[in-house]
């Protein structure tokens, strides 16, 4: 049974990453492989500084999973990790503790979308073209 | 076959690397992409690919985006490469640092495709304007290089060819200002084989190397004229029918010719589109004009021409120049005038000084400011 509509969107707004990428399926598939091969570390670097009470390092990394799913168009997830990274930024670990269960299980319902999405949508690995 | 466009490149610098892939998604139509993983890879990126645009991240760790755009600047030479900071906050104090760093513009998180690559678009048409306007810059200095090497060559074959323009003869003093590298005007003063002297002063039309090239064909004309010791009308229509067959359409000179007769005492004076000629007596302060009644020459060919005549006697000064003289400008914008001339020439001043008061004034008028060649000749009758 699919998602409702509005259900999908409040999860992750796929519709306006395609648009970015001039709809192209192949390019947004590549966006949620390297989403979902970064996750696991991005969510597990926040628990551990977290953990730690580093606000420094609670800062950086939650800034850098809130980029991530910026890049992904995620929605909850992405509001979670929003009221994670200002929780870091007034070094409130209590609240940023809360905020990261918020964001551990928002984080998980994202994945599940999108590797259904990528099941749904699969397309061939495009050679990439990222040089440096 | 029209060569195929070469597609431009963006350096893309954040540290986050699903930005990096949605920034290559975004962008990979259109141009090529290279990525950088923060500030410092930017910035090492840019040296060795040269990229024509980057788009940094502002939060990057070991080196931020703003710190990467102003090293970027630093290491630039000829070209202006540009630069878009991106941003997930929009802060007035952020923006204006950024800019004052060196960025040409901001985005702003979550990144927008058409706004980013009508920025980018927007930017690259603007380098590409410098660029092609360097390319122009480039070429123009070789050209004036090679032009400067022509014209010093052109320059050593004149001055071979005229010689001086003052001869060594105790009767004649003159001031030659060509107004840049070449004169169209020249001073010529030859020996008849009677013993006395012709001069005649030309103004070839503009100035520069053109008009330096005209006054050879009569500089030889003249010469040859004197050797053969033609009487001076029939000299001046013969150099006037060469030099119709010689100059180009559009080349003309205005020029006069003066000598003194065998006697020693009438002067002939033929003007053909040169200021008055002024003589100066030398026991009054009368100035006898001979004004211009000849067509200048090179224009068309002359059956007859109209020589003026005077008495003179020893002292006499015999003043001539070119337009450059009465149209000397001061800062004001005011021309000398042949008013100043015959005020000057009039004053109440030995003879032998008019010569440098007279070119004191006119010095000290263009204070240094020249729109065309200037020749003023000054030859002093009974002087041997």
């Amino acid at each position: 049974m699919s998602q409702p509509r509005t259900d999908l969107w409040r999860v992750v707004r796929l519709s306006e990453l395609l648009a970015n990428v001039s709809g192209s399926e192949q390019i947004a598939g590549m966006v949620v492989d390297e989403f979902l091969s970064h996750v696991d570390a991005q969510l597990g670097a926040v628990a551990t500084a977290l953990g730690a009470e580093d606000a420094s390092q609670l800062l950086q990394t939650a800034h850098r999973f809130k980029g991530s799913l910026a890049a992904i168009y995620a929605g909850a997830a992405l509001d979670a990790a929003r009221t994670l990274e200002a929780a870091a930024k007034r070094r409130d670990f209590p609240a940023a503790r809360a905020e990261h269960i918020s964001l551990t299980e928002r984080t998980s319902e994202l994945v599940s979308h999108l590797k259904d999405w990528r099941a749904a949508h699969p397309t061939a690995t495009k050679p990439g073209k990222l040089h440096g | 076959m029209d060569k195929p466009k070469k597609r431009m490149t963006v350096l893309v610098a954040d540290d986050e690397p699903v930005t990096r892939m949605l920034l290559f998604g975004v962008l990979e139509q259109a141009f090529d992409v290279i990525h950088a993983i923060d500030g410092q890879d930017a910035v090492e990126k840019y040296q060795k690919h040269r990229p024509d645009a980057l788009l940094l991240d502002v939060q990057m760790p070991l080196m931020d985006g703003c710190t990467a755009c102003e090293q970027v600047r630093a290491l630039e030479q000829d070209e202006r490469v540009p630069i878009v900071l991106m941003s997930a906050q929009n802060d007035e104090a952020l923006v204006l640092d950024g800019l004052a760093r060196g960025a040409d513009d901001f985005v702003f998180k979550p990144i927008n495709q058409r706004v980013l690559l009508s920025k980018l678009r927007a930017l690259l048409a603007g380098k590409s304007s410098r660029d092609t306007i360097a390319a122009q810059r480039e070429r123009l200095l070789a050209l004036q290089q090679e032009t400067a090497r022509e014209h010093f060559a052109a320059s050593a074959v004149l001055r071979n060819i005229l010689g001086r323009a003052e001869v060594d003869h105790p009767s004649i003093r003159s001031l030659m200002a060509a107004m840049n590298g070449f004169d169209g005007d020249v001073a010529l003063v030859a020996k008849l084989p009677s013993g006395n002297l012709r001069v005649m002063v030309c103004d070839v039309v503009g100035h520069g190397l053109p008009a330096a090239l005209g006054t050879i064909p009569i500089a030889v004309l003249f010469y040859s004229s004197a050797r053969q010791g033609m009487e001076l009308g029939n000299a001046v229509l013969e150099i006037n029918r060469q030099l119709c067959g010689v100059l180009p359409v559009g080349l003309f000179a205005a020029a006069a010719a003066f000598e003194v007769a065998p006697d020693g005492r009438t002067l002939r004076v033929w003007n053909a589109g040169i200021p008055d000629l002024l003589l100066r007596r030398a026991h009054t302060r009368d100035l006898v004009s001979f004004p211009s009644e000849n067509l200048p020459i090179g224009i068309a060919e002359q059956e007859t021409c109209t020589i003026a005549q005077a008495e003179v006697c020893a002292g006499d000064v015999l003043f001539a120049m070119s337009d450059g003289v009465i149209e000397a400008r001061n800062v004001d914008g005011t021309m000398f005038g042949m008013e100043r001339v015959r005020s000057v020439l009039t004053m109440d001043r030995p003879i032998p000084e008019l010569f440098d008061d007279l070119r004191s004034e006119l010095l000290h008028w263009a204070q240094g400011r020249q729109d065309d060649d200037i020749t003023l000749v000054a030859h002093t009758i009974g002087v041997s």
